[in-house]
This record gives C-alpha cells, structure tokens and sequence, in this order.
C-alpha cells in the first residue's frame, strides 16, 4: 500500500476507533490514537511488496502466518477497528465494543478471531511474546512474533525479564514496538517516575535498536520494520515517539486525554473537523 | 531433604515417550529436580527463566499459542507471591492450559523464614476460576496425576513438597471399610505424619482409617459421599483452615452428615524460621502430637 493510501485507511481506522470508544465509555482514547500508524502500518504496510505483517482471515491457524502480541490495551479499539476492516469480523461489531454481552472485550481476548492470545494485563506481554518467539525458535521456524507495548511499562519489572531472556535466546523473530508518547495514565511519564532514555537501556539487554522519531511517518516506520528484518542474531526494538490524540485536532498532544473518554458532542465536534 | 528419587527429568523424559506436546519451563529448580535427563535428550523443549517467575508464567501462554503444554517449575512462595496475577490474567480466566508445580510449600522452606513458609497457598489459589489444585501424598503420585493431567485441558496447579513419601502407596485401592467409625483426611507432606498418627490410634484400639485427599480443589464431594455415615471426620493439613477444611464446611451436607468435622491445621500465619521436622514439631503437627491431638476428639 502507498504511503497515501496508508494515510488514508489510517483516518478511516482512527474514526471508527473514535466511534467505539464513545459508545463505549472506554478511557484511553489519546493513547489508542497513538498507536494508529504503528498498527496500521503493521497490517497494511509493505516493503518492496512484501507484507511486513502475514496474517489472513481467510486462512485462521495458517502455518505462516506471523503474530501480534498487543501489550497496550488502550490500543484494543484500533486493533479491533483493524481486524474488523481486515475482515476478521462484522465491523457492526465496533459498536458493541467493551459493551455486556460483546465478544470484543476492551483487552485483546483470544475468541476475537485474529487475536490468538488474550493480553488481559498489558505488563505480561513481552513475556507472552518472548513465549511465543521461544517456541517458534525451537520449533524451527520463521514466523515473526510482534509486540507493541507503551513506554510507561519500563516502570515496571517483568519487562526487563523478558529482555534479557531474548537476548539470552538471540530471538530476531521478536520485534519489540515501544510506544512512547510521554504519557501515561497519571500524567507525563517524567512526573511519574522518569524512565529515561531507553535507546541505551534497550540496547545494553543486547537489542537492537532503532529509533523512529516520528511515530506518526509511515515511510519512517516501514523503514524501521525492514531494517529489522534485516537483523539475524538479536531481537529488534523500535522505539517510536508518537503524539496523544494524534490526527484529531480537540484531544492532540493534550495531556488530560491520554487516558480520557469521548462524550457524543465531542465525538460529532471531532468527526467535523477530523481529516 | 532431596533425595535420589527426585529425578523429575527422567520422568519427563519417560512422558515424552507419550507426547512430546509439551515443554518445561523452569525458575530455579534445575538442580534440585534433576532436570538434566531431559535436557540431554530435549534441550530443545527445556527453557530456564532463572528468577523470572512472572515472565515465566507468562511466556506459557506464547507456548500455548503454538500448541504446546506448559509444564512450569517454580518455588510455590514466588508463584503465589509474584505471579499470582501472571496466573490469574493469563491462564485462568481464559480456562487456557497450564500445568504448574510449585515446590516448597507448607514448612519446606522453614529455614528461611516466614515469608518463604506459605500457609494460605491452598486457600489462595481456590480463588482463581478454573484452577484445578492438586497435592500428591508421594512421588508417584504425583507422576500419575502430572501425566494424566497433560491429556485434559485447562489449568493445574502441583503443590509438591520437598520430601515426599518415597514409596508409592496404592491409594486407589485404599477404600473405606464400611464399619470405620472415624476417618483422617490429608494430603502432602503432612499425609506421612498423618499415617503414623493413624496406626498408633489403631493400635490404641480405634476404628479410624486415612484418606488421602489430594485433589483439593475442586472439591471432590463424590469421595466424600462414603464418608457420611462415619462419627468423625478429621482434617489434617499444613495448610490454615481456608484450605480443604473449608471446603468440606462448604460442601457437605449437614443434613446427611451427622458426625463432627474437626480441623488440625495452621493455627497462627507468622511462625518461626526452623528446619521442617522442628516446625512441625513446634506447632504440634508432628505424628506424636497428631495422635495426642486426634485421640483427644475421638475420645
């Protein structure tokens, strides 16, 4: 897909993920719009025609299909508003997102088609991951496990498990995706508990690491995932700096709706001014 | 003690002759365990997570995602200290298929102190939804119920005791006499105690006889239907009162049982550091005070 054609399944995307967090009352909606362009250029890009991502509904449990681990639950709405325009679901489904009775719980749960694991607690992700990665490892085979996480997750301890255990292993069938806005759910990460610069901490595990600095710029991104590619003995990490509420103007780079709701009057104010 | 029995890599390495549909995940128990016989020949499916507990747990789940079993080893003290919620979130809620065996439980590791002696592990877990607990009364015991449990789905928790009974015991033939006034339930590592208390009240005259109960939770009423005509239910665990006592206060009913359900447990949660067999002592649940104590009801 071109790059404007990425932006342009991006806006749909972005909407419909707005959509669903209204209706729902779900909080994250700064963080979901961050994550935007990682996911979708993950399930929509290409490098020189190659799917950075395979994975097909129409081939559910296909041997070469790779996976994705998301370890950002306020980013489940733009996963499912993905899978859902991907087809691995009635997209009439979004508007029954973490509502009662919806099979689209507000984490990722296994019985969404095109989920594969639950990621109930988003600190155990990587470690789902690196599980995964080991086992395709020792089974031999090729497939390539993603993994998106937030940045506020280096405060927390299970995560430098897991970075050791994968560099320990040489897992280059894990690629790591930080995002990294600079928010979490109390405010700026710095006012929390600083994490630092994480291109050194990452690095000294024994990863790769590459730096996207706009998490926003498909070319960026893709340009990162083929380089990752191109890794043979270590695990990759793409560390992206993304903007909350990212392409939608009332909520953009504003602190205080990083973990917000959308009420019905901003929703229809956004989707007025939404490009 | 651990003893030349342990060598739980060779039974894995026996298992894999069955199914190779599953891999050992360790934190801290290589050694101890004997992993080596099954690395030798299955390094491929054998993977150490030193003390990475929680990421441990977690990384079942990517395994299970490929189809392949988790078997994880790990202290019970950090399994239920520090990936209880891994446990919970990712293989409980979803009924997701997990066999985990914690090691060291009750008094086992008495020596280093009340934080590392779990008193209320049985009670805990009980909590988690489709967790299935487990306590073997000796080695084989626990390879029988390790094996079976690979053929069915959902998640099991082992608790195994460091020293468990060496020799197998038939337990399955072990029926209750239709004329036995009194029984003693237990399970674990206070099982063998509970035996020599039990044999010393036969030789005493009484009519009482031992049940192993080591599939704790759910609670397996249909065992306890024989036991609904007997004058004395008694209750021996290393555990506190939360453990299968309370399941039994919950699940029988008093309609049809007329006798008295005693208890013989963990009194108190913060207990001195000290070698097991001393601890038990302490606290009046080695056989002698088991027997003092069980006559005393029974009398």
């Amino acid at each position: 897909m071109k790059t404007e054609d990425l932006k342009k399944k991006a806006l749909s995307i972005r909407l419909n993920t707005l959509k669903a967090i209204q209706k729902s009352g779900f909080m994250g909606v700064g963080s979901a719009m961050a994550s935007v362009e990682i996911i979708t250029s993950l399930y929509y890009g290409d490098i020189n025609l190659k799917a950075v991502f395979n994975v097909s509904p129409f081939k559910p449990g296909w041997e070469g299909q790779d996976y994705f681990i998301l370890g950002k639950g306020e980013a489940t709405p733009v996963l499912y508003s993905v899978l859902a325009d991907k087809g691995f679901f009635d997209e009439s489904e979004l508007n029954f997102f973490a509502q009662v009775n919806s099979f689209l719980q507000a984490r990722p749960f296994y019985k969404v088609p095109g989920v594969g694991l639950s990621v109930f607690s988003s600190f155990h992700a990587l470690s789902q991951a690196l599980g995964l990665a080991l086992s395709l490892k020792s089974e031999k085979k090729d497939n390539k496990v993603f993994c998106l996480i937030d940045s506020s997750q280096f405060q927390s301890g299970q995560i430098f498990e897991a970075l050791t255990m994968a560099s320990h292993h040489n897992l280059n069938n894990l690629i790591l995706v930080i995002d990294d806005s600079g928010n979490q759910e109390e405010g700026l990460i710095r006012s929390v508990v600083e994490i630092g610069f994480l291109q050194n901490k990452i690095d000294s595990f024994g990863w790769q690491v590459y730096r996207v600095s706009d998490g926003h710029n498909f070319d960026e991104i893709l340009n990162a995932f083929s380089k990752a590619f191109n890794i043979v003995r270590r695990p990759v990490c793409l560390w992206c700096n993304t903007v909350s509420g990212k392409g939608v103007p009332l909520i953009e780079g504003k602190e205080d709706y990083f973990f917000a709701g959308l009420s019905e009057n901003e929703l229809n104010l956004i989707s007025q001014n939404i490009k | 003690m651990i003893g030349e029995n342990y060598k739980i890599g060779a039974f894995l390495n026996n298992l894999s002759k069955k199914t190779k549909n599953f891999v050992v995940l360790n934190s801290l128990l290589r050694k101890k365990l004997n992993f080596e016989d099954f690395i030798k020949v299955y390094e491929d499916r054998y993977f150490d997570f030193g003390n990475g507990v929680a990421n441990m747990v977690s990384a079942g789940s990517g395994f299970l995602l490929r189809n392949r079993t988790p078997i994880a080893f790990a202290y019970t003290d950090l399994l239920i200290g520090h990936a209880y919620d891994n446990i919970r979130n990712d293989f409980c809620l979803t009924n997701s298929n997990i066999k985990i065996v914690g090691f060291s439980s009750s008094f086992d590791n008495g020596l280093k102190g009340p934080a590392h002696q779990y008193f209320e592990e049985i009670g805990v877990l009980k909590n988690l939804p489709n967790l299935k607990i487990i306590t073997p009364i000796c080695l084989k015991n626990f390879y029988e119920y390790l094996e079976k449990s690979l053929f069915e789905f959902g998640p099991v928790f082992f608790c195994l005791n460091d020293s468990l009974l060496n020799e197998f015991e038939n337990i399955e033939n072990n029926f209750l006499n239709e004329k036995t006034d009194n029984v003693v339930l237990s399970y674990g590592k206070i099982f063998e105690y509970a035996k020599e208390a039990v044999e010393l009240l036969k030789d005493d005259g009484f009519s009482i006889e031992i049940i192993p109960f080591e599939e704790v939770f759910p609670f397996n009423m249909t065992k306890f239907q024989h036991l609904l005509s007997v004058k004395n239910v008694v209750v021996l665990e290393d555990q506190n009162e939360n453990g299968l006592y309370l399941e039994l206060l919950k699940n029988i009913d008093f309609n049809l049982f007329k006798g008295k359900l005693s208890f013989l447990g963990i009194q108190k949660f913060f207990i001195d550091s000290g070698k097991p067999e001393e601890l038990y002592k302490k606290n009046s649940l080695d056989y002698l005070s088991l027997y003092r104590k069980v006559k005393e009801i029974l009398l």
